[in-house]
Formats: C-alpha cells, sequence, structure tokens
C-alpha cells in the first residue's frame, strides 16, 4: 500500500485540520477494512485512535457508543438493552482477532451491504452523531443508509440507541456459513409501541425495515416485494433467488415462534 | 516515522514507512514469529498481543501500534526455555508444519491469562481466527485443555 503521509491526530481540531489539508485522506478506525484494500486510492491516513471515541454509556435509558469501541468491548460491556442483542450481533463480526481492534464505526462507515451493524442499527433506530469542523450533526441511519455519499468525509463520533428499545425481546436469525463469517441474511424482529418492525440486511442492497401488519399475506404482499424493490444482492454468497428463500425461511421461523 | 513501543517488556523505537504494517515492521526488526500466511486477516499466522488483546499484524499499520504494549511469540519461551504451553503442544501432536503454531501459542496464551479452566466452547472461541491446515485442531484443542491442568496444578 502506497501511503505518503500517517497522521495520529490527539483531538478533533488537529482532526479537522488535517483533514482540510489533506483532502485526500482516509480515515483509519480499527483498519480491518483499510488494511486489506488492494490497490487504494489513498495520499493520507488519519488514524482516529487518540480522539477519545471509546466507551460506552447509558443516558435515561439510550446507550451512547462511541464510534471508535471495538466489537470485543461491545460483547464484554455485556449490555442487557433490547435482550443483549448488541452482544450478540458483535460476537458474529468476524473471529477473534478481528473483533479486538474492528471497530462498530468503521463497520458502519465502511458501507458493505453484508455488515452486521447497520441492519442492527437501522432495527433499533439508532442515531449518528457526526462531525465536521461547522459542527455536530445527528442523522438517523435509515437517512444515512438512504444517502450515504452526503455523509462522506465526516467524521462519526459516536451512534446513540434509544431507550424505547431496552426491554424489547427481540427475534435475531444470522444466516452464514460459519458463525463468524459474513451473513448471507440478517432479520431481526423488535417490538415497540407501534407494533413489530422487521428488519432484513446483508441479503438485499441495501437494510429494509418495515412495519408489519397482522395479514395473512403479509409475506407476499409486502415484505417480498419491498425487498424485490430494493433488490437482494447477487454476490459470493449466493444469488437472489437463494437469499430469498432464506429471507422466507428466516420470516417463517419467525411466525411459528 | 518513529514508532515508539514496548515490546517484550522492553522499550523501542522502530522507525517505519506510513503505509507499512506491523508484520513487516517486526520481521524486518527480527521478530520472526509472527509469519506472514493470507495478509489479509483470516488464518491468524501473524498474530501477536497488543495491549492483552490478540490480532493481526498483518491488518495494523506500524503507526497504531506506537504508543502500545506488543508481546510477541519470542517472549513466550525459547528453545532451551519452552513456555508450558508451548512443551504441551509439541507432547499433544499439536505442531505439524508449525507455520500456525507462534499464533495458536499466543492465542492459548492469552486464554489462558483470563481463564484458567476454559471450555472447549471457549478454547474454540479463543482460536476462532486461527487456522492451522495441517493438525484438524482436535490435538490444538487437548492442547490448550492440558495446557490449563498444567498451568492450574503450578
Amino acid at each position: 500500500m502506497k501511503v505518503k503521509k500517517y497522521f495520529r491526530p490527539r483531538d478533533l481540531n488537529e482532526f479537522h485540520r488535517l483533514s482540510a489539508e489533506n483532502p485526500d485522506h482516509k480515515i483509519l478506525a480499527g483498519g480491518t477494512y483499510v488494511a486489506k484494500m488492494k490497490f487504494p486510492k489513498v495520499d493520507t491516513i488519519i488514524d482516529i485512535q487518540d480522539l477519545g471515541l471509546k466507551g460506552i454509556k447509558e443516558e435515561n435509558g439510550d446507550i451512547h457508543i462511541g464510534a471508535n469501541v471495538t466489537f470485543t468491548d461491545l460483547i464484554e460491556a455485556e449490555l442487557s438493552y433490547c435482550g443483549g442483542l448488541v452482544g450478540q450481533v458483535s460476537s458474529h463480526c468476524g473471529p477473534i482477532t478481528i473483533r479486538n481492534i474492528a471497530t462498530i464505526g468503521g463497520n458502519v462507515m465502511a458501507g458493505y451491504h453484508w455488515n452486521d451493524t447497520t441492519p442492527l442499527l437501522l432495527a433499533l433506530e439508532a442515531t449518528l452523531m457526526f462531525t465536521s469542523d461547522s459542527g455536530v450533526k445527528a442523522v438517523p441511519v435509515s437517512s444515512f443508509i438512504a444517502n450515504r455519499s452526503t455523509y462522506t468525509g465526516l467524521l462519526l463520533t459516536s451512534i446513540i440507541l434509544p431507550s424505547k428499545y431496552k426491554d424489547t425481546k427481540p427475534f435475531y436469525k444470522r444466516f452464514a456459513r460459519t458463525r463468524s463469517d459474513i451473513p448471507t441474511s440478517i432479520f431481526i424482529v423488535l417490538n415497540s409501541e407501534e407494533g413489530d418492525h422487521i428488519t432484513v440486511g446483508s441479503a438485499t442492497v441495501k437494510p429494509v425495515r418495515i412495519m408489519y401488519s397482522a395479514d395473512d399475506e403479509f409475506l407476499i404482499n409486502t415484505l417480498l416485494p419491498r425487498l424485490n424493490e430494493v433488490k437482494f444482492m447477487d454476490d459470493l454468497r449466493g444469488k437472489p433467488e437463494f437469499k430469498e428463500k432464506i429471507v422466507i425461511s428466516q420470516y417463517r421461523e419467525w411466525k411459528e415462534k | 516515522m518513529d514508532i515508539k513501543v514496548t515490546i517484550n517488556g522492553v522499550k523501542k523505537v522502530f522507525n517505519a514507512d506510513p503505509g507499512e504494517k506491523l508484520l513487516d515492521l517486526l520481521r524486518r526488526e527480527g521478530y520472526k514469529g509472527a509469519k506472514r500466511g493470507c495478509s489479509t486477516g483470516d488464518c491468524g499466522s501473524c498474530a501477536v498481543i497488543i495491549n492483552g488483546k490478540l490480532v493481526n499484524s498483518c491488518l495494523i499499520f506500524a503507526g497504531q501500534a506506537d504508543g502500545h504494549t506488543l508481546t510477541t511469540i519470542e517472549a513466550i519461551g525459547t528453545v532451551n526455555e519452552p513456555h508450558i504451553i508451548q512443551r504441551t503442544f509439541v507432547e499433544e501432536g499439536a505442531v505439524q508444519c508449525g507455520f500456525c503454531t507462534p499464533g495458536m501459542i499466543l492465542a492459548t496464551k492469552v486464554l489462558l491469562d483470563k481463564e484458567k479452566d476454559p471450555t472447549l466452547t471457549q478454547i474454540r472461541e479463543a482460536l476462532s481466527g486461527n487456522l492451522c491446515r495441517c493438525t484438524g485442531y482436535v490435538k490444538i484443542e487437548n492442547a490448550v485443555i492440558r495446557s490449563a491442568d498444567k498451568m492450574r496444578s503450578e
């Protein structure tokens, strides 16, 4: 990898200054994606490990997670929030050697359709906190997913999980070849005052969150048309038809429960 | 750029290129126990311990290690005085070609420093980032269990 400059700013002011001075930069969190890039078009790396974006805390029932919190941190935190769903999802984010360094912020910002965290955060209606030299911006995950390119170059500092799902018992299914392999399909159902919401990730081009209605034909009339509208992904893990079958199976498993 | 680390208990300053991976730096500086396997973080042959956590040195830029505490296989034992884990791996036949062994030993060390009597699930979890193409894992798992037994009785 040809990198000309490597910086580790000590605070946000220094980060913003370096970002402005080096427009062709890549932000490095854990680095597990960046280091794997074969032919990176990157002149400068800005390592954000010293910016204090660590820590997990609860405030009025909301959970605040620093963008540089690793998956191991999330597992070891043993959060009871939403039936321990955050730790459960984190435990699948690669083998232990990856989870020890890969961060939740890095995973979100890497933007791969198969990320474990994006559907999780969409299901939880999380808010992403970004900072730039013009200030702080709170962005719902749904908006981030819809317009990802808008947030390129901004620094994700933390993620807020709302208190409304604090005591929810989740339904979570993940289909992958092995426990820590990249998922073929993620299926999450969360209940709130408005009803049940289904979130499907990895199988589709973008994660999808949809409200369940107690309709016998919900799968055929609502869920599958919506997923097909977003498009099932055609990749190494399977053809769209295969992924649709996995989602149908996950849906039926939820219904049987 | 200067990389200041405490490596195997010794404070050192290394010089690294901005895009250089920690694995390349370590091997260049003589810590050749970390092996280059896949270079994509899948095999764990390059594993080292940073601040008590097992990580793939092939996925980390040297700059990321600046200011941290590193442990490589060179600190675990020597040919004449192997660590209990190393001795047990040999006794159990958990070493064949040996390429994955430094990573396996370090993964075991991290596990046993934390869990004195690990379950098989915990052992498999601890070794989840390390691949072995020779032994089929059963002997490695047995070696971890026996290492734990020996370390508890010491």
